[in-house]
């Protein structure tokens, strides 16, 4: 880690969050030279995603680097009289009220005896890797991005294929031990990442065993006195600990609209060929009153299948959302209200209130009180998403955690040459005194490195920088026996918990074993919510908090369900098996005291999707060259074969082996689908599609009625 | 700059189409020749097929070289595995072709062929191959014709297919394709045991939610609403004898049925005097060879008592019986709603009057939503014709202006209703029609009418006075003032016909009167104020009736 | 999210009137080059593409343009041994060929060019126990043969006098066909198809058999073929194409329902869909013209009263004076 790095570069980026890769790809992208550091020893700094151990980990760590400053800077040495140098604060933690639970009980030592094997099967490989990454930690981490740079074409190509077959097979052999790793197409970086994660894994796994001890002392004394079962209501903790290595659990779980920015960024740039998506396949919500999820009917489709709502509620549905598709054409139908909440326009519309809660908390994803305008741009946002990818779906999440996302751009930046040096600490800025522009950081080796521009993630924001920390998002993820509301096949979820009394609202993301982000039989739900209060120092119990959304999704906790001895009662509901919850925390920027050059991407906040951030990215790179082309795609040859790869990713989610192959999508949902496919670069396919329907009848009748 | 992806020009694109195709032609012309060396040598074998290959993988409408390799399976000394195994190839190659041209009628039958060929088929492979072609296009008919081939030759469930049907409406209800499938499926599946509906009631309210789901989700579909239409309307009427008439000098017996019969069917009709079978000749009422009105003359002179006349066709009986004393009688069958709409049973009635309502509310939604119009139309209709008669004349003329490219269709279908209400009330054995200012266009079901011997069809909007007119045997007055009748063509030999009403028309030239001279007991024609009216008297002297113009 | 009518829209350059004299060159000239790609590609249906372009000139009165003699003993040398004909020399016979010399010889009045007998043999052969037609002897069934093998026969004259074929298992064949909406597809069970429709309301209509059609439903169906931009489709939600106002239309003529259509912009369709610079009419406007749709383009409006065009008959889609010089008469409903 602490070899020489070049003295200078145009742009340098602090953190590998999302919008720090996506601009970092960007950059080097059109030639820019980039170096680009993360202290931390994994990508995606607030983006990321971690299997389990080192989620438990995470939690368990009130800070993530008590980075030594055993070697003391000399500043003076480094910084001349016409520079002036900002201190970055020593901890990066954006983390608080951090708690993992795990509810299984341990394995009582009849089982031991009959399945000892497994464990050190996926023991073994861990222990060799950790032995030889100790010797050498640091060599990886930065020789890989030069390699990169030596033979990026080649080392692309190949590892993607490898890349793909291995996820291919992950999806149905489940057994893999450690499919995750494959996650990440470069193997350079790949190694990278997870030896040094997996590094922290180990120490993990000790801490965290002792931690889950204490954390689960309560539960002992009652599953002691449990009658001994052959089968146990759950899998036991160590077993449920096996495939440790096959959760991804995200810090900011987000989804895709399927039109939104990045979806188009990912095609534009090819990056898509570096990941794999699902669609969200379902949308459910709770009506007041009610305690019961339920689908919501957002397509045409949903609509004309849906039981929970009357033959004329449909037409008005539909009609409303018509209308919404492209309302700007019609202004006469809400002038009236453009500036009224959302909800009176609903009423207007004469939308019955279940229609209206559809539309405002699960459709636009707004509130009652938002403006009638912004209810429309959010629902309208809604429908053009809908149907791009499998007729009545709106949204795509990423294979394998969000964390994937910043990676994909990370790797586009090395490909294209940039620098990446992880566990990499800047320890501050220095600045002209007198221009008060960026002129370059200096890290914890001492080494000061020149730059243009500096970009940094919030969190690495210098202390008199900051205008104070604020909770923005509190979250929990559990990892649960089943789905939330079981059906025949594996769903992906997204569900919306309105308020009820003083609970607040909920956005909850379900996803499982299809989306690799966890083990088979394991689902993954992901909550956020507003903290109830963002005073940063304030005690707050989180379980309390997402009491009543718990209420609503699960039956319990394991260890709850195991004394209670499967009451009747929620047998349909998923058992929690393991539980987090934390609090994301934001800083404000201090823009006087922020030196010029210098760009601070935000947090991920509590937006659902991903434009913030492509704006963010976006704006930062229009200023820092005003007339270079954002992220235009990558030149190699072999992109022609990249492309139609991108694209089964892209439609992994559908069963459609091809997204051409959608002839009639166009009244799946609707009028999308001609356009999209010029999109996909093909737009002699829809051609060829009307002429089938055209020459294809009359040919037909051709040779038959040479009457 | 940036590498992005070059795009050629289609003028560029186009010479090298031309350049392309000059080669094509060449490379075509050898094969083609190659090709029928081989048919002229009757050689039939792989060479031959690898020359067939070439062609049909692009055009796989040449059907002489799909001919050509039939014969290579068919006439092959090869052993059977080897030919089972060529036709295993061949299926791979047909899928191939298919994906080029899915609508070939060429490739779809010569895997129906090769199927039959086989020794083991596999059927459940070609189900799939199905699934997968309807997948990329799901109105392809060829395919799903060959689906239904497979399945009738795998004996394949017929309630699995419903439930594809189920799985592609759910993901897209705008299939006509399926829905018709359905129509095909359930009175299989369901049939139906009592008489009238088309399947089984209970899926019959079934299907109504289920499509009324479709149209109330996007009522700008086609499909739903002709399938719902299917749902409410009735299959062919039943056959029956709707009138008799009995005069007794000369003895002749009339009898008109509700659907046209062929000479042979109607020589078996029975004419019973007081229970005893008497002898003699149908014959048909004009030349045509089917006809609903047959006239029996007996070889002996019928006497006074009951007469009653029984007839069998395509399987069902028909009967009609009279009291005769005098020397002319006329017995017409009663008629009901159920004469020309399904009979409902009343959980039926209950779920119509609920879509009907739905409709209500759907319509005033929509106001200028056609099929909503339509469909309220149907419904009142199946409910109670009568009832509800002025609302749907209403409601058709609206259709006129929501949707005038068919507006004649609209005017049509009214006047339909109108008739038919009409013959619900009226008492045919009066003999005397009125039907005046009913705003008909046409006048069908005249079958019902054939007994008449006086009609009056003024203040309407009939254009012509087509054949259908050839029916009335006994009509002695015809008045048709104030219509738009340009043609008169079907006033032809009219044998009772004595007084014609044409005033306020639209005939203009006398060419047009010509047919009446065909009417021997004509006697008066009045042509008031029509075009016609203005020609020089002399044009109508030779006529043989007196005319007012 | 609603229904999208699949439909055209027509741009500001297209023709306005009918372009006769452009048709009659375009057709005339068709083939002339023997080399050209398209002609030499649709060799496999020749036979029909000289019905196609011979029955467009006669309805334009123009027949003389082509060489009658040339035609005539091209049409000869498609007969087979079999007794059907062949699209070309060399290749196999079908019905569908057979029908199109037939109507070919009795355009030019020259039936006895061929062996009648020979033919009538061959068609009554691919008739099945059902009463369904095969195309040829490899056994496709499809009504459109049982239209071909009818018209066939109603053309030499065989149909009424020692007719060949079983006409009563025929209908029935033809009527098991019939479908939910009135209208008829391929084969038992298949769905409704403009085309097919054609086939069987005119074999039905040839047979004098017409009541077994529920003509107020059928013709429903089939005006509601016709699109906003005045152009008939062949099943509900296609896009519109020239040759269903050929199918179309000449259905609803026989059950007596034409009027149920708009014939107006039904005529401006066919109008727009003609290319003044080749000659000729597309299947739509803008669209690449070929003889197929030129004929049935031009039929359509002769069967709208088109002045200058000769009369057409809906059944055969022959002119209706050559459907007189044979004394065929077929069955046409008047309400």
């Amino acid at each position: 880690m602490d070899e020489v790095l070049p003295e200078e570069f145009d742009v340098i980026l602090i953190g590998t969050g999302l919008p720090e890769s996506v601009l970092s790809g960007a950059l080097s992208r059109i030639g820019k030279n980039v170096l680009h550091v993360d202290s931390n020893e994994y990508y995606g700094g607030s983006w990321a995603s971690f299997n389990i151990k080192t989620f438990d980990k995470l939690m368990s760590e009130t800070q993530m680097h008590q980075e030594d400053n055993s070697n003391p800077v000399n500043l003076e040495a480094l910084i001349s009289e016409d520079e002036e140098f900002l201190l970055m604060s020593a901890s990066q933690q954006n983390l608080s009220n951090c708690q993992s639970y795990c509810y299984l009980s341990k394995q009582p030592d009849w089982v031991v005896a009959t399945n000892v094997v497994e464990p050190n099967v996926v023991a073994e490989p861990d222990e060799v890797e950790i032995s030889d990454d100790k010797d050498s930690p640091v060599d990886v981490a930065t020789t890989a991005p030069t390699m990169v740079q030596k033979h990026s074409d080649t080392e692309d190509l190949s590892c993607r294929d490898v890349d793909f077959e291995e996820r291919n097979n992950s999806d149905n052999d489940n057994e893999k031990p450690g499919v995750s790793d494959k996650q990440s197409g470069d193997p350079a970086k790949e190694k990278s990442t997870d030896n040094d994660s997996r590094n922290g894994q180990v120490d993990a796994f000790n801490n965290a065993t002792s931690e889950e001890k204490l954390e689960n002392a309560s539960d002992q004394s009652s599953q002691a006195d449990l009658p001994h079962k052959e089968t146990p209501l759950f899998p036991f903790y160590e077993k449920f600990y096996e495939n440790w290595r096959r959760f991804n659990l995200d810090l900011s779980p987000k989804v895709m609209f399927s039109r939104g920015q990045l979806v188009e960024l990912l095609i534009q740039s090819n990056v898509c060929r570096y990941l794999e998506f699902r669609n969200v396949t379902r949308t459910l919500t709770v009506l007041s009153g009610e305690n019961r999820l339920q689908p919501v009917p957002c397509s045409r489709a949903d609509v004309f299948k849906s039981k929970f709502v009357t033959v004329v509620e449909k037409r008005i549905l539909m009609r409303f959302l018509t209308l919404c598709a492209n309302f700007e054409q019609h202004p006469q139908e809400y002038e009236a209200y453009k500036d009224r909440p959302f909800q009176d326009f609903l009423q207007s519309k004469h939308l019955s209130t279940k229609v209206q809660h559809f539309i405002i908390h699960s459709i636009a994803m707004v509130s009652e009180q938002t403006s009638t305008m912004e209810g429309l741009h959010a629902t309208q946002k809604f429908l053009k998403s809908l149907g791009r990818y499998g007729s009545s779906h709106a949204f795509l999440c990423p294979m394998y955690g969000v964390g994937e996302l910043p990676q994909a751009f990370s790797r586009l930046s090395a490909v294209f040459g940039g620098t990446f040096c992880l566990r990499r600490r800047v320890i501050g800025i220095v600045a002209d005194k007198t221009s008060r522009a960026v002129k370059g950081v200096i890290d914890s080796t001492g080494q000061k490195i020149k730059c243009q521009h500096l970009v940094l993630d919030e969190s690495h924001l210098p202390d008199i920088c900051r205008s104070g920390f604020k909770r923005e998002v509190s979250r929990a993820i559990y990892v649960t026996d089943k789905s939330v509301s079981p059906s025949e096949t594996e769903e992906v979820s997204l569900i919306t918990l309105p308020p009820v009394g003083n609970f607040p609202l909920y956005r909850v993301i379900e996803a499982g074993p299809l989306c690799c982000l966890s083990p088979n039989n394991y689902y993954v739900v992901h909550a956020l919510t507003k903290p109830s209060c963002v005073d940063e120092n304030a005690i707050v119990d989180l379980k309390e908090t997402f009491h009543s959304a718990e209420k609503t999704m699960f039956a319990g906790t394991a260890a709850e369900l195991e004394i209670a001895n499967n009451n009747e009662s929620d047998k349909q509901k998923p058992a929690v098996l393991w539980a987090a919850y934390f609090n994301m925390m934001s800083c404000g920027v201090n823009n006087d005291s922020l030196p010029g050059n210098v760009y601070v991407m935000s947090s991920p906040g509590f937006e659902l999707g991903f434009d913030k951030a492509m704006n963010e990215a976006r704006r930062t790179f229009e200023i820092i060259c005003p007339d270079e082309e954002f992220l235009p795609r990558a030149p190699e040859p072999e992109e022609i074969v990249f492309d139609d790869e991108g694209y089964k990713s892209e439609n992994n989610g559908n069963s459609r082996e091809n997204p051409n192959e959608q002839p009639e999508a166009g009244n799946g949902d609707y009028m999308e689908t001609e356009e999209d496919l010029q999109e996909e670069e093909e737009p002699d396919v829809q051609g060829l599609i009307d002429q089938e329907q055209g020459v294809g009848d009359h040919v037909s009748d051709g040779n038959g009625d040479n009457a | 700059m940036h590498g992005r992806v070059k795009v050629k020009t289609s003028a560029e694109q186009q010479e090298e189409k031309r350049k392309e195709r000059q080669s094509k032609l060449k490379i075509f012309r050898k094969v083609i020749n190659a090709f029928f060396n081989k048919v002229s040598k009757e050689e039939y074998d792989n060479d031959g097929l690898e020359i067939t290959k070439q062609i049909l993988a692009s055009n796989s409408d040449y059907s002489s070289m799909w001919n050509y390799r039939k014969k290579c399976f068919a006439n092959s000394e090869k052993p059977k595995s080897e030919i089972e195994a060529m036709l295993n190839s061949e299926l791979t190659f047909i899928e191939s072709c298919l994906r080029n041209n899915p609508k070939s009628y060429g490739c779809w039958h010569q895997r129906c062929f090769v199927l039959l060929k086989l020794k083991t088929p596999d059927w459940k492979r070609e189900l799939q191959l199905c699934n997968l072609f309807l997948q990329f296009d799901d109105r392809n008919f060829h395919c799903w014709d060959y689906r239904r081939f497979v399945c009738s030759h795998s004996n394949h469930p017929l309630k699995d297919e419903i439930d594809y049907t189920n799985k592609l409406i759910e993901s897209n209800f705008s299939n006509y394709s399926s829905w018709h499938y359905r129509s095909k499926l359930l009175p299989e599946v369901y049939p139906d045991s009592s008489v009238g509906n088309k399947i089984a009631e209970r899926k019959l309210l079934e299907e109504l939610e289920l499509v009324q789901n479709a149209f109330f989700t996007d009522p700008n579909d086609q499909s739903a609403w002709f399938y719902h239409k299917w749902l409410l309307g009735r299959g062919h009427p039943m056959q029956s004898i709707l009138s008799l008439h009995v005069s007794r000098f000369p003895s002749t017996l009339t009898c008109t049925l509700r659907k046209p019969i062929k000479e042979e069917d109607c020589q078996q009709a029975l004419v019973r005097v007081n229970g005893t079978v008497i002898s003699g000749k149908w014959k048909p009422h004009s030349s045509a060879c089917y006809m609903n009105t047959w006239t029996f003359t007996p070889h002996e002179k019928i006497g006074t008592g009951l007469i009653s006349v029984s007839c069998q066709v395509d399987g069902v009986e028909t009967q009609i019986t009279m009291e005769i004393d005098d020397n002319e009688a006329l017995c017409c069958a009663k008629n009901t709603i159920e004469t020309f709409c399904e009979s409902s049973s009343d959980a039926k009635l209950l779920v119509l009057e609920e879509e009907l309502n739905s409709c209500r509310e759907l319509n005033e939604l929509e106001p200028d939503n056609k099929w909503v119009v339509l469909t309220l139309v149907f419904l009142m209709k199946a409910i109670d014709p009568i009832r509800f008669f002025s609302e749907m004349k209403e409601l058709l003329k609206s259709l006129c202006i929501i949707d005038s490219k068919r507006s004649c269709y609209y005017q049509d279908l009214h006047s339909k209703y109108a008739v038919e209400n009409w013959i619900i009330c009226a008492d045919l054995q009066s003999r005397k029609a009125d039907l005046r200012n009913k705003g008909i266009t046409r006048l069908c079901h005249v079958e019902f009418l054939v007994g008449l011997t006086h009609l009056d069809l003024s203040h309407n909007k009939l254009k012509a006075l087509g054949s259908t007119f050839l029916v009335f045997p006994w009509l002695q007055e015809l008045k048709a003032d104030d219509n738009e009748i340009t043609e008169i063509d079907g006033l032809k030999a009219l044998p009772s016909l004595i007084t014609l009403s044409l005033n306020s028309n639209a005939l203009s030239s006398v060419e047009l009167l010509s047919c009446l001279s065909t009417c021997p007991n004509l006697q008066h024609v009045s042509l008031k104020s029509n075009p016609v009216s203005s020609c020089e008297k002399d044009y109508f002297k030779n006529f043989p009736f007196r005319l007012t113009l | 999210m609603g229904t999208i009518v699949k439909d055209v829209t027509f741009k500001n350059d297209i023709p306005k009137g009918f372009l006769s004299d452009t048709h009659v060159s375009y057709i005339s000239t068709y083939g002339k080059d023997k080399d050209d790609y398209e002609y030499c590609m649709t060799e496999y249906l020749r036979l029909s593409g000289i019905y196609w372009g011979l029955t467009t000139l006669d309805l334009l009165n123009n027949l003389d343009k082509l060489d009658k003699a040339e035609i005539i003993s091209f049409v000869v040398s498609c007969q087979t041994d079999e007794g059907g004909f062949s699209p070309s020399p060399r290749h196999d016979c079908s019905i569908l060929y057979t029908l199109s010399a037939i109507q070919v010889l009795c355009t030019y009045d020259q039936l006895d060019a061929i062996d009648v007998n020979k033919a009538i043999k061959y068609i009554a052969s691919l008739q099945n126990e059902d009463g369904s037609f095969c195309g040829d002897v490899w056994g496709e069934v499809d009504t459109r043969f049982s239209f071909c093998a009818v018209a066939s026969l109603a053309l030499v004259g065989r149909l009424w006098t020692d007719c060949p074929i079983n006409t009563k298992h025929c209908v029935e064949f033809i009527v098991s066909c019939m479908n939910f909406d009135g209208g008829f597809g391929c084969r038992p069970g298949s769905e409704t198809h403009s085309g097919q429709v054609y086939c069987c309301v005119g074999a039905l209509s040839i047979l004098h058999e017409l009541h077994h059609i529920d003509a107020d439903l059928l013709g429903w169906w089939l005006c509601e073929r016709q699109l906003p931009s005045g152009g008939l489709n062949g099943r509900p939600e296609k896009l519109p194409d020239v040759c269903y106002s050929w199918w179309v239309l000449s259905s609803l003529a026989v059950i007596g329902k034409m009027h149920w259509i708009d014939q107006e912009s039904l005529k401006s369709f066919i109008i727009a869909s003609q290319d003044p610079e080749t000659g000729g009419i597309a299947d739509r406007p803008g669209d690449m013209v070929d003889p197929f749709h030129t004929l049935f383009g031009v039929a359509g409006l002769s069967l709208m009263g088109q002045t200058n065009l000769k009369k057409i008959n809906p059944v055969f889609c022959m002119p209706q004076y050559v459907i007189d010089r044979l004394a065929i008469n077929v069955e046409i409903l008047t309400i």
